[in-house]
């Protein structure tokens, strides 16, 4: 089984907090799609012909695309690989993008799913990290997208940011506890490199929330997931009626998978690879015929390593008895020690591993002491 | 032996030493443009970087005045005041010295204890105004200060700039003209002045000599008067830019030698080196036995490199004979060394030393000076570490070394120069204007109250105008008590330390509020008390950590989060586990930097 990630790089607007590859501006975008179906001809080696599971549209913002152009990219696809019968394809939308006609559109070329950026629910704080929405427009494109048969959609939500107090949290959670969605998304927000939000850091305009604070946010969204019937199977994700993200579930679970246009990332086990995060870089190689992109050779000690990140963010956590299997003894040694050491903060039985729900939130203190 | 001049060079630090002697190497074409970079004597990668001479060095260069080839034998010495016992003795190999002034900045306290150095070894003093090329050069208020310093003549202060060559030429005429040549005898008993040595992998060590009387060749037998250990000599030669052997070396010169001695402890700074056949009469006099101002201990972050550490101590020591160190064990950081340093200088460059040369991570505990402790019994012993405080029942006193310390600064800063030198227990012995602005201030203070950031504090209050230097004058009895620090409840013996009982309490309270800033939130709540045997008088808390999470991670791009989680980890690495808290490395030392 295997997935297929495609990169669409453009937004009307770019949000403060968001640290991924697009630019907004909209001018390649016809060159783009036709570089994006290039490249997997170019790439249709990559996954050794195993069938795909699942497809998701990302971005930037994919509901930027027309229809066709869409359409184009899920056909090019059908046409190199084998396809499950019952795929899982997603698609990254913008409330602003989200009206009936498209929304039946994208239903009728297949996408069965949809991640709503919804980020907040109150017009001050969407504001603030620039998003082009407002509360009642994400509310009403989420309503819209179920009337019109979608039935397995995913919302972002961002807390930890600075100004939306635990009050706004609060009332955050309280508006989307009628919305008909199966799946949440909820970040702490994170002040990633290349951001509105880290300039204005550097400059001394923006300092983060306090830790403690934004952990108590983190327990009012697990406390509130809890009683509205959602399982957490990942730091960030919550699901209803086990409709997890299975595309993104692929890449914690250590599944091969395809990333297709500029700043898309690809993992096939033995190396990982990134495009080149450059629109007209990238749709140059392509239309010479080659990738622009770096490849990442992966020792064993990386493969530990990541196999251990990726695990441990989930429910289902490590298995000893697989790693038995791939690595050597001292590391595993090494790693029965850490096990010891935090076993306070983690579930243990069947040679299983995981992160207990309340310890998730120092995960990374936690995942570091593991590493190699 | 008449065209021979050996002088040095002193100056406070950063007033283009160095630099200047990088133009004197280029004008006697000692080094060629290809092998011209700055600071050509200072060979350690930190020396350059820091802009500071750690080791002494000589060099010899050619120079042709009035149709007659002269010798001139330049020793470069150490800048700072760690190393003082360093620059008395390359003074004393010398007859003349240049004192550099910085034009823009006018004499400082380093300039004239060096320059009474100078006078006591009766050297030609060739006065010279460097920097003159800066727009802030002060020429005629600073060659009034060396008038009245020296008691010159004006005229004999040559203007010099070693950026742009100004003055260079006159500075080597005047050195040929006014320097005396050397005088001994050639017939006499070999009499010789160590005043350094290197340690080279093939070689063993190098030993710097100024010969005296005598002549010294290959084959030789000889011996140090102050250890009495004889030597054969392997080889004998001069220093220009890399060493060149010779046949000999005669009364007069500057060389070197090589001995086949492979520890760099039995060679000592100041020694006479005579001939085992007829030993000169009596040796050199100044020489000293090098004592360490500053202990402290250094472990291995991870307790399995003691043995890789004392090895790296071992090599380090080889090219650093004034550290010292002997094992020792602590609570709670298990097995390392007590080391002795010249000064907190000589400290950081050991601990860079290790971690750049030998890739040794290293916790440094919190230093102190020597103590003298009398027991009850009439017993006296030295103390080089808190813990050896004997438990008051037994402790009769203890003494600690006083230094008498020379400041100089613009007059409108001696307020703040008086409250800083009176928190740090000095008492005023003298105040003199050297001119209306300028004046000297003279202190009586514990040498433990200077050693840690007395100058960093005396520079902010004085806007870096003050300078200042010190020499020790003795140890006088005072009311010590032992700070204690104590993580989750268990003592630290390595944040000990020796202080006055009157700043106790405050120093509990800094010493706290100070590691709660440094010590980084763990897993779980940290107690961090100040004691003074058993009664607390200090407590900070160092919360739970709460948030450390990667909250995003999709779009596939693991790599970049695996790299954020391995630099987690390595800096993890560089904290000590004491009990159950890691503890960064920095938090020993920065303990000290209380404001």
């Amino acid at each position: 089984m295997s997935s297929i990630y495609i990169h669409i790089p453009f937004c009307h607007s770019k949000c403060y907090y968001c640290g991924f590859h697009s630019v907004a501006s909209c001018k390649d975008q016809s060159k783009m799609v036709d570089a994006i179906c290039k490249e997997l001809i170019l790439r249709s080696d990559f996954l050794n012909g195993k069938t795909i599971e699942t497809i998701y549209f990302g971005g930037g913002t994919p509901s930027i695309l027309k229809i066709e152009e869409i359409e184009k990219i899920l056909n090019q696809i059908k046409s190199i690989h084998t396809i499950v019968d019952n795929p899982e394809i997603s698609l990254e939308a913008n409330p602003e993008d989200l009206n009936k006609d498209f929304l039946i559109g994208i239903k009728n070329i297949g996408i069965n799913r949809l991640s709503i950026g919804i980020q907040s629910l109150n017009d001050d704080i969407l504001k603030f990290i620039n998003r082009r929405h407002t509360a009642k427009e994400a509310i009403e494109a989420v309503c819209l997208a179920k009337e019109i048969g979608f039935d397995n959609i995913s919302i972002d939500l961002i807390y930890g940011i600075p100004n939306q107090d635990n009050s706004i949290w609060e009332e955050n959670l309280r508006k989307i506890e009628s919305l008909p969605i199966s799946h949440l998304s909820s970040y702490c927000l994170s002040i990633d490199d290349n951001t509105v939000f880290s300039k204005k850091e550097e400059r001394g305009e923006f300092s983060q929330m306090p830790e403690d604070e934004s952990e108590m946010q983190y327990r009012m969204l697990v406390e509130w997931t809890k009683k509205n019937g959602f399982e957490h199977y990942e730091i960030s994700n919550f699901c209803r009626d086990g409709l997890i993200s299975r595309h993104n579930t692929a890449y914690w679970q250590d599944k091969p998978y395809l990333g297709i246009g500029p700043a898309a990332h690809s993992y096939n086990i033995e190396t990982r690879q990134w495009n080149c995060s450059n629109n007209p870089k990238y749709i140059k190689a392509i239309e010479g015929g080659h990738i622009a992109n770096e490849i990442e050779e992966r020792d064993l000690d990386v493969q530990f390593n990541e196999y251990l990140m990726t695990s441990l963010r989930t429910k289902w956590g490590i298995n000893l008895k697989e790693m038995e299997e791939r690595f050597p003894k001292a590391w595993l040694e090494h790693l029965s020690k850490k096990i010891i050491k935090f076993k306070l903060h983690l579930n243990t039985s069947d040679n299983k591993v995981s992160i207990k729900e309340e310890s998730l939130f120092i995960s990374d203190e936690i995942i570091a002491e593991f590493f190699i | 032996m008449k065209n021979i001049r050996n002088f040095c060079i002193i100056a406070h630090i950063d007033h283009g030493k160095s630099t200047l002697a990088d133009r004197l190497l280029e004008e006697t074409k000692t080094v060629s443009d290809r092998e011209a970079q700055a600071q050509v004597l200072d060979d350690m990668d930190i020396e350059r970087e820091r802009g500071i001479t750690i080791k002494s060095h000589a060099i010899q260069m050619d120079y042709l005045k009035d149709g007659e080839k002269y010798i001139l034998n330049l020793i470069d010495t150490p800048g700072h005041v760690d190393f003082s016992y360093e620059v008395s003795r390359s003074i004393a190999a010398c007859e003349g010295a240049l004192l550099i002034v910085d034009a823009t900045q006018g004499i400082q306290a380093q300039t004239i204890s060096n320059l009474y150095l100078a006078i006591d070894n009766d050297l030609e003093i060739i006065p010279i105004l460097n920097k003159m090329d800066m727009p802030n050069a002060m020429p005629e208020e600073v060659k009034d200060q060396i008038e009245d310093l020296l008691g010159c003549d004006r005229d004999d202060i040559i203007e010099a700039s070693g950026k742009t060559g100004l003055g260079v030429n006159q500075i080597l005429d005047t050195i040929v003209e006014k320097v005396e040549a050397p005088k001994g005898e050639l017939n006499d008993n070999l009499q010789a002045l160590i005043f350094d040595s290197t340690y080279n992998s093939f070689r063993g060590v190098i030993t710097y000599v100024r010969m005296y009387n005598g002549k010294i060749k290959k084959g030789d037998t000889v011996k140090f008067v102050s250890t009495d250990s004889e030597y054969k000599v392997d080889e004998v030669g001069v220093l220009r830019l890399q060493p060149e052997e010779r046949k000999e070396i005669c009364a007069g010169d500057v060389g070197y030698l090589i001995l086949g001695i492979k520890k760099s402890t039995e060679v000592k700074v100041g020694d006479t080196v005579t001939s085992v056949e007829s030993p000169c009469e009596k040796a050199i006099e100044g020489f000293e036995e090098v004592k360490p101002m500053v202990y402290a201990g250094i472990y291995p972050i991870d307790s399995e490199d003691y043995e890789d550490l004392r090895a790296s101590m071992e090599k380090l020591q080889l090219n650093d004979a004034s550290l010292t160190f002997e094992p020792e064990s602590s609570l709670a950081l298990g097995f390392g060394f007590r080391c002795g340093f010249l000064g907190m200088l000589h400290m950081e460059i050991v601990q860079e030393r290790l971690d750049r040369e030998f890739n040794m991570n290293v916790i440094t505990t919190v230093p102190n000076v020597m103590y003298m402790a009398y027991t009850r019994k009439g017993e006296v012993f030295e103390m080089h570490n808190p813990s050896d405080m004997p438990e008051p029942t037994v402790l009769d006193k203890i003494e600690e070394p006083y230094i008498k310390a020379q400041i100089i600064s613009q007059a409108d800063y001696i307020g703040q120069i008086m409250s800083l030198c009176l928190e740090k227990r000095g008492t005023l012995t003298n105040q003199e204007y050297i001119s209306p602005t300028r004046v000297e201030l003279s202190f009586e203070m514990p040498l433990g109250e200077i050693v840690f950031d007395f100058y960093d504090k005396l520079k902010s209050i004085t806007k870096g105008y003050a300078s200042f230097d010190y020499y020790q004058i003795g140890f006088r009895p005072s009311k010590l008590v032992k700070l204690d620090i104590l993580l989750n409840g268990e003592s630290v013996d390595a944040l000990s330390t020796l202080i006055h009982n009157d700043n106790a309490v405050y120093w509990g309270r800094r010493m706290c509020e100070k590691l709660k800033d440094l010590i980084p939130r763990q897993q779980f709540d940290i107690a961090i008390q100040g004691a003074i045997g058993a009664k607390i008088i200090s407590r900070e808390t160092v919360k739970a950590v709460r948030k450390d999470v990667t909250a995003k991670c999709y779009g596939g791009d693991i790599t970049r989060k695996r790299k954020l989680l391995e630099k987690q980890k390595k800096g993890k690495k560089r904290m000590k586990q004491v009990g159950n808290v890691e503890v960064p490395q920095k938090a020993f030392l920065a303990v000290l930097k209380l404001d």
